[in-house]
């Protein structure tokens, strides 16, 4: 017996956490990484039942100040999910499952992770906790007007930025640990393939730009509790050196399992494999150079919107050069397999970032961005983009992680896969409605997050909201296999005792 | 060659086709001078599409006073540039215990304790307009919401 085991104690704290993280924390790459995944799914049918909801009150143009608390906590709760904890998730758990499945590269620091990723959960339910009065208005742009910040300034309020600060910082912490673990893990030499290349790279830029938000954040909380001076233009420009690269954590992401899978669904070598690693420096370097762009209409000197226009469009052809690749190997290709539901869910994917990006070249144009600042335009294009690049996308990489982790013991059935094929193509067409509906409407003056609107453009409202509630329907036949196959897996891996290969 | 791939490359370059047309429409219905029936006084702002764009949003601005400065100005005075032919709306709230006097052009108007105040003024002459206000203390929010001829007919109220 050794000394350590004779002073042991009857019962200790210490081996008692061992068991807990033993048994409650996931202790393997491939788990952690559906961890975030699949935390991301269940945020994604939070953030996703709540814009469903607020079309419903969108449906009168007549509402009044005594809806606006309701419509303003669901868009509150919307945005802030799908930015502040839906994107990085996702980055990040694609980020994971890149590196463990094309390069055997592993998390090594699991009860530090999962730590973390409980923390991140936490925070984001305290952000949202406060209710109407901890909206949308506490983040730039509105959160920026003097008149915003001295009507929401309580500790409430302070509280909501904290909570936000907390779930920023654990994400960059576990965006960092899982690039430094995974470059520690790598066995292989050479090249790395291109699916982690383009996540882990992306998951390294959370660790690149979500300080500046935590710095904003900080910052407004010292405003408030302090009474610290905030500058209006340092504190939106912080916000938006890291708002404009949180678009592309995923998309860049997906890009990668674009690039490594859609050439495998359609038999033949990616067209060029050289073009797909040069635009990654392209891709990485001028998406932390177009956030200006956000800020046509402030007044900013000339050559900063020269340059805030030339970038975003240099970015775009970054995004061609993508799309031309991946559109080249499908051409080449003598078929391509739709039949597998993750070779559809990434064509579909490719598919509707080009539809989405094309109409975004409007945008950064300084001379016409006035007619579509600030309307349904723009919140058609960057849903578009949510819609397919970043919600196929992920679901064609989920799809292959759970059949990886689950599928083994609790292989989709043929009603399964219909469902989950049904559900991608009702989600594709739907939105795709909903979107062209939403620019169509921005185009002719239809302004964004107001509860009140010209009665002219209740039809279009009337077709978002409809085509919403069926794109919902999409989601539901995709999420409903995957629950039974987790499920049916729980069961028969704990009591039936069913032993993977 | 697939059916598949032919549809993504021909996405691909009709559909920046198509936006380059809906782009050059745009730029060309905003800027270009054949279509600019405008009066006269336009004639000295070739080149700034200011006033000259077909508007069909509602224009606002949120005003503040605070400590004796309006937000972003000095001297207590906003410029409102308002192109020819417009309507003015200024909505304003006060919610003091004291009466506010606005004053916007060469006319002024009076906003009694917590009330507000629509001042309409149809078809200005284009040009730079100063609004003051002023009270006991001044600490209240004004909108301003700025319509082509009335061509909707709702006023922004609101943040």
């Amino acid at each position: 017996m050794s000394i350590k085991d004779s002073i042991r104690l009857p019962w200790s704290p210490a081996i008692k956490l061992q068991q807990l993280t033993g048994k409650y924390f996931s202790q393997t790459t491939l788990g952690t990484s559906i961890l975030f995944t699949a935390a991301g799914l269940v945020w994604l049918a939070v953030m996703g039942l709540a814009a469903l909801f607020f079309r419903l009150i969108l449906l009168n143009p007549y509402n009044t100040e005594a809806i606006a608390p309701i419509y303003y906590s669901l868009l509150t709760l919307h945005g802030y999910v799908a930015m502040y904890i839906l994107v990085p998730f996702l980055t990040i758990g694609i980020g994971m499952y890149a590196m463990y499945k094309e390069e055997g590269m592993e998390l090594t620091h699991f009860n530090l992770v999962n730590v973390l990723f409980w923390l991140a959960n936490l925070g984001m339910v305290i952000a949202l906790a406060g209710g109407p009065m901890t909206s949308w208005y506490i983040t730039p742009p509105l959160g920026l007007l003097q008149t915003t910040f001295n009507f929401y300034s309580g500790p409430a309020i302070a509280l909501t930025y904290i909570g936000l600060f907390i779930t920023e910082a654990c994400i960059t912490a576990v965006a960092g640990i899982t690039v430094f673990d995974g470059i520690r893990t790598r066995r292989n030499k050479g090249k790395l393939s291109i699916f982690p290349t383009y996540a882990l790279t992306f998951t390294a830029m959370i660790v690149f730009t979500t300080p500046f938000l935590m710095a904003t954040l900080m910052w407004y909380t010292l405003g408030i509790l302090a009474h610290v001076y905030v500058n209006p233009t340092v504190a939106f420009l912080l916000f938006w050196m890291w708002g404009h690269p949180v678009v592309y954590f995923v998309p860049f992401a997906v890009f990668g399992a674009l690039y490594a899978y859609i050439p495998k669904f359609a038999g033949r070598k990616l067209f060029s494999e050289k073009w797909a690693r040069w635009n990654l420096f392209l891709l990485f370097v001028f998406t932390m150079l177009v956030w200006a762009h956000h800020m046509l209409v402030w007044p900013l000197p000339v050559w900063i919107r020269g340059f805030v226009n030339a970038s975003t469009l240099l970015l775009a052809a970054g995004s061609g050069v993508t799309v031309l690749n991946l559109g080249l190997t499908i051409f080449l290709a003598k078929r391509y397999d739709f039949s597998d539901i993750r070779g559809l869910a990434y064509f579909l994917a490719l598919l509707g970032f080009i539809i989405a990006g094309i109409p975004a070249l409007i945008l950064p144009e300084n001379a016409l961005n006035p007619i579509v600042h600030n309307t349904y335009y723009v919140v058609g294009h960057f849903h578009l983009m949510i819609w397919t690049i970043i919600i196929l996308g992920s679901m064609g990489i989920i799809i292959d992680q759970f059949l990886n982790a689950f599928g083994r013991i609790a292989p989709l059935s043929n009603l399964s896969l219909k469902s989950i094929r049904a559900g991608l193509l009702l989600w594709f067409g739907s939105f795709l409605v909903v979107g062209f509906a939403m620019m169509a409407a921005g185009y002719q003056g239809l302004i964004r997050r107001e509860i009140a609107y010209p009665v002219e453009f209740l039809p279009y409202m009337q077709t978002m909201t409809i085509f919403a509630w069926l794109g919902g329907i999409g989601f539901v036949l995709m999420a409903v296999p995957a629950f039974s196959m987790v499920t049916r897996w729980l069961v028969m891996k704990y009591y039936s005792g069913e032993v993977e290969q | 060659m697939t059916k598949a791939g032919l549809a993504v490359l021909l996405i691909i370059f009709l559909g920046t086709a198509v936006m380059a047309a809906f782009i050059s429409y745009n730029l060309i219905a905003t800027s270009s001078p054949p279509f600019r029936a405008y009066p006269s006084p336009f004639s000295k702002y070739v080149g700034q599409p200011l006033g000259e764009v077909q508007v069909n949003q509602t224009a606002l601005a949120s005003l503040v006073v605070s400590q004796g400065k309006v937000n972003g100005t000095t001297n207590n005075g906003v410029i409102l540039y308002i192109p020819f032919n417009w309507t003015l709306n200024l909505t304003v709230y006060n919610k003091e215990s004291f009466n506010l006097t606005v004053i916007m052009g060469d006319a002024s108007y009076t906003v009694p304790t917590n009330s507000s105040m629509l001042i309409s003024i149809p078809h200005l002459s284009e040009g730079n307009y100063t609004l003051l206000i002023s009270g006991e203390d001044l600490t209240y929010q004004a909108n301003v919401s700025v319509i082509k001829d009335l061509l909707s007919p709702y006023v922004y109220i609101g943040e």
